[in-house]
């Protein structure tokens, strides 16, 4: 293969890239916002652990628009145009796969480069959603870009990257999902700093209802505390409970139109379970505490 | 819930109204019928130990199955409500400091140890009517704040109050203590109060119904009903006094009315014991780990009565003092005290009438606990280490066997011909060309999720029978097997006493664990046994998905012989646990020393075949599940009911105990090859 026309074409497949116009929207429950900051004022990578549907994914939008969009922005990062790359990792991501490779266009040969090393060349925030479920090949990338050495190793192309001075590693992480043979090594946690994360209490979730949804207040509480409540069956099932976002899904439907206890049924027992016992004594549930 | 009729029956909605009161209390309480209370206290309405909700059997008052059902929503919920706002809160050293003239007031109790609510009727010569006035009020105060905070309920409550109150018939005139109370039950129920007025011939009601608006006020709380049925005491006592009842006789007043079914007869004193009992057993868990001097009050106050400078033997003992106190209470009253964290209840076969018993059995589920795991892995690894060794490689061989080729892939060791031929076709075409033209061997994922069921029943603590010549000396592992923490003396002297069966039994399982360990599998180790239908007992020493630790040995360690063997039912509950594992393979191995038996296996406790036939279908129905079922046993004599029990082929009865580690992991090959 020919490396005469190399050229270096934008990502696509797994990746989503987000420019990030408008300030996304995120409520803050301690002092995450803050500890982010401080840790990327040092460039500390981060690593995010909570249950789906928690608000992860949001946040570091938050963040990554607060220090790439925001009014104390430096500018060189207030002109990148895509600040954040998210990469959904699954069981068949490689390393290659967030490296980048060759590929054949007509007769030439081109060099793709792949999320994190776009990343890293342009000084973007690169979030790994799920880290665990890729393959074991990315943690070698992980372990050199996460220490002092800030650096990517590039083998298709014979190079080591330095990593940009504005780059970031975060991933995530669910230590409720994953089965006992994926799990993160010591080795690789501790180079990260932690936040946790769960599902907010019925005054905070009921806010983040209410706003991503358009329904008043009142009914964004009974759906907070249906989500509160339903959760205390999670080991029937569904071991991560009711997430936040099934409940911004409910809302949304009965903000439609959707009768409320039908809403519940759909986006929350339904979504949950296929157990019908649990279907219906999650709606049962629901009926007690809706109007 | 069945189709042509209304009635709804416990048994079916059992499990839905299990998820229903765990979902909304966030704990979990077994669900009994009434029928199960086997003390002195034996209502016919629903009423609560704090642990257990006892139910009736059938609710069939109502035209729908919805209404039918409601009904125990609403009974369900009453009793929850005495968690939620915080009835068993009550503290009679608060109350005095609340309460307008407890203060003054001594406590005379009945029995030794009493409770806070015990303790708080005992101020009073009328204990009983003080009871009933307290749990009248106490109803409704809680009533009133599950229709505040569950409005969805309201339609269900207050169509179980209206009907209620329509079985209460007629109000009669209110002529003294009696028909005070009965009007003031009346009040709960949201009868007119101008109606009560217009029967009132004591010129009291009025404060009855003022008491009862009090106690149904959102800013109540346990202390408002306890001042208000002392206000509804000093009532009844007037217009007891003007009927010319004796103070004496005032007690009895409680007896002539009626309990209100949904809300039941619930011994709330008794109650607030077993939730001591949960604090009491906490308190000594904590005084178990702390291993150095604890004083009471870091102990949360859970008792009183001890010197502040109490040795830890002294706290143990007064805590266990009043643990045992509390448990017999309890156990006069409702005729036992469920230690099980979850209990299930079952169909059983009934094979003489070609039918299933519904709800039949009651089985507890308890996890294994224990401290002697390091010691018995060493006594294992002493008696068995080149056999455990060998076991491993064995179990480790079969990964390689399972393996798949991957194709169409973007990074792999061989080129796949097919899409290679492909992509150059593309560029040909003056398409961009796939990138996906590896193939790989892939190690496949086994996907088993097994389940060991031990019958622990008393039998298998009989010592391993004799083998023909001289019994084997203990070895010691030759030097590359020997373990890290090498060979203890002490082991080879308890060697030399006659080894039980369960203790075979239990090495097998831990030979099991390591090298399933080393494979992979996903495994559940369980053990069953109890005595008689309402007490079959299971033993939970690893869950399926749990990981292998230090708890896991020490739960195996646990294991100890016990009764009888009612296995239809145990087997029915690992079934339950099987089938919510997403696994490819799923297998229940049975290991058992003889045939199924309980003092009331069948309507005649001389009859085999009942408990036969029972598992027998309790097999049938793990297969339907998708489940194969494996029953290995040491009963030489067990071919005559083995052959009827289990399925063709999937009994092995083994000659010489001391090889069931070996033939164990035999069978478990043989079952989960792919």
């Amino acid at each position: 293969m020919s490396k005469s026309a190399l050229k270096r074409e934008p990502v696509a497949g797994a990746t989503s890239d987000h420019r990030l116009r408008t300030e996304p929207w995120y409520l803050s429950l301690g002092d995450e916002v803050a500890v982010f900051l401080a840790a990327y004022q040092e460039r500390l990578p981060v690593l995010l652990k909570g249950p789906t549907g928690c608000g992860k994914t949001r946040f570091v939008e938050h963040v990554t628009w607060h220090l790439y969009r925001g009014q104390e922005a430096a500018e060189t990062r207030s002109r990148l145009e895509t600040p954040l790359i998210t990469v959904a990792c699954h069981e068949d991501l490689t390393g290659t796969d967030l490296v980048g490779r060759y590929l054949l266009a007509g007769d030439e040969t081109i060099w793709m480069d792949g999320p994190l090393t776009r990343a890293v060349r342009e000084g973007a925030i690169c979030y790994l959603d799920e880290i665990v479920e890729a393959r074991k090949d990315t943690t070698v990338l992980i372990h050199s870009l996460t220490d002092h050495r800030r650096m990517l190793p590039v083998e298709k192309l014979g190079e080591t990257l330095d990593a940009h001075p504005d780059f970031l590693l975060v991933i995530s992480y669910n230590p409720g999902y994953q089965s006992v043979l994926k799990d993160l090594k010591p080795s690789t946690r501790q180079r990260f700093v932690s936040l946790d994360f769960d599902y907010p209490d019925v005054e905070h979730e009921t806010r983040i209802i209410t706003h991503e949804s358009g329904i008043d207040e009142a009914a964004a509480e009974r759906l907070s505390v249906v989500g509160e409540r339903v959760r205390n069956l999670r080991e029937h099932g569904f071991e991560e409970g009711v997430s936040t976002r099934l409940l911004i899904y409910a809302a949304k439907l009965i903000a439609r139109g959707i009768e409320p206890r039908r809403a519940c049924d759909l986006a929350i027992a339904r979504a949950v379970t296929d157990d019908e016992e649990v279907v219906q004594a999650i709606n049962e549930i629901v009926d007690v505490l809706l109007p | 819930m069945e189709a042509d009729s209304p009635s709804v029956n416990l048994v079916e909605a059992q499990r839905l109204l299990s998820l229903f009161a765990q979902g909304i209390s966030g704990r979990y309480f077994h669900l009994q019928p009434l029928a199960a209370l086997k003390g002195e206290f034996r209502p016919a309405t629903p009423t609560s130990d704090g642990r257990t909700l006892f139910l009736p059997e059938a609710v069939e008052e109502f035209a729908e199955p919805r209404q039918n059902l409601g009904f125990y929503k609403v009974a369900v919920m009453h009793q929850l409500g005495f968690f939620e706002f915080e009835t068993w809160a009550f503290d009679l050293a608060e109350a005095r400091r609340r309460v307008p003239g407890l203060a003054s007031r001594e406590a005379e109790p009945r029995r030794a140890q009493p409770g806070e609510l015990e303790m708080f009727f005992a101020c009073f010569q009328e204990q009983r009517l003080v009871r009933r006035l307290f749990g009248v009020l106490e109803d409704y105060r809680v009533d009133c704040g599950l229709a505040r905070a569950y409005p969805g309920l309201q339609r269900d409550l207050g169509h179980a109050m209206a009907f209620a109150l329509e079985r209460r018939g007629a109000l009669p005139s209110i002529l003294g203590a009696a028909g005070l109370l009965e009007a003031l039950v009346r009040c709960t129920l949201r009868a007119g109060a101008p109606a009560l007025r217009a029967a009132d011939a004591t010129g009291l009601v009025e404060a009855v119904i003022d008491a009862a608006r009090r106690a149904g006020e959102p800013q109540a709380d346990v202390y408002t009903s306890a001042e208000q049925a002392i206000r509804c005491l000093k009532l009844l006592r007037t217009a007891g006094i003007e009927e010319t009842l004796g103070v004496l006789m005032l007690d009895e007043v409680e007896g002539s009315v009626d309990v209100v079914d949904f809300r039941g007869d619930a011994l709330l004193d008794l109650a607030q014991l077993r939730l001591r009992i949960d604090a009491t057993q906490h308190a000594l868990e904590t005084l178990g780990e702390a291993g150095t001097a604890v004083s009471p009050d870091s102990l949360g106050g859970i008792i009183e009565d001890v010197p502040d400078d109490a040795s830890p033997d002294q706290l143990t003992k007064a805590l266990q003092r009043r643990m045992d106190s509390d448990r017999g209470a309890l156990r006069r009253a409702f005729g036992g005290v469920s230690r099980a964290e979850r209990s299930f209840l079952y169909d059983e076969w009934d094979y003489h009438q070609r039918g299933y018993l519904r709800g039949w059995c009651r089985l507890h589920e308890e996890q294994l606990k224990g401290e002697q795991g390091t010691a018995f892995l060493e006594s294992v690894q002493h008696r068995h280490g080149p056999l455990l060794s060998r076991v491993r490689r064995q179990f480790q061989h079969i990964k390689p066997e399972s393996t798949e080729r991957v194709r169409k892939v973007s990074d792999g060791e061989e080129i796949d011909l097919d899409r290679a031929v492909e992509a150059r076709s593309d560029i040909r075409a003056g398409l961009a060309p796939s990138e996906r033209v590896y193939m790989r061997r892939d190690r496949a994922r086994r996907e088993v999720a097994a389940a060991f069921l031990v019958d622990l029943s008393a039998s298998v603590r009989e010592p391993v029978p004799d083998t023909d010549g001289e019994p084997e000396k203990p070895r010691i592992a030759a030097t590359e097997d020997r373990p890290f923490w090498g060979a203890r003396p002490s082991l080879m002297e308890r060697d030399e006493e006659r080894r039980r069966v369960l203790d075979i039994q239990k090495e097998a399982l831990a030979l099991m664990v390591q090298a399933l360990d080393a494979l992979g599998d996903e495994y559940g180790i369980y053990g069953f046994s109890g005595e008689s239908r309402d007490n079959v007992e299971f033993y939970v020493a690893k869950e399926l998905g749990d990981r292998l630790g230090i708890q896991v040995w020490n739960a195996i360690a646990a294991m100890r012989s016990h009764r009888y063997t009612r296995m239809g039912t145990a087997i029915r509950h690992t079934i339950r646990k099987l089938e919510r594992q997403d696994a490819r393979r799923k297998v229940m191995l049975l290991i058992s020393d003889g045939y199924p038996q309980d003092i009331d296996y069948g309507p005649d406790r001389d009859d085999r075949r009942y408990g036969i036939h029972d598992t027998a279908q309790a097999l049938r129905e793990a297969e339907l599940a998708h489940i194969q079922t494996f029953c290995v046993t040491i009963d030489r004599a067990g071919h005559d009911y083995l052959r009827e029990m289990c399925p063709e082929g999937r009994y092995l009865i083994i000659d010489e105990v001391e090889s069931l580690p070996v033939e164990l992991g035999k069978v478990y090959r043989l079952l989960t090859r792919g």
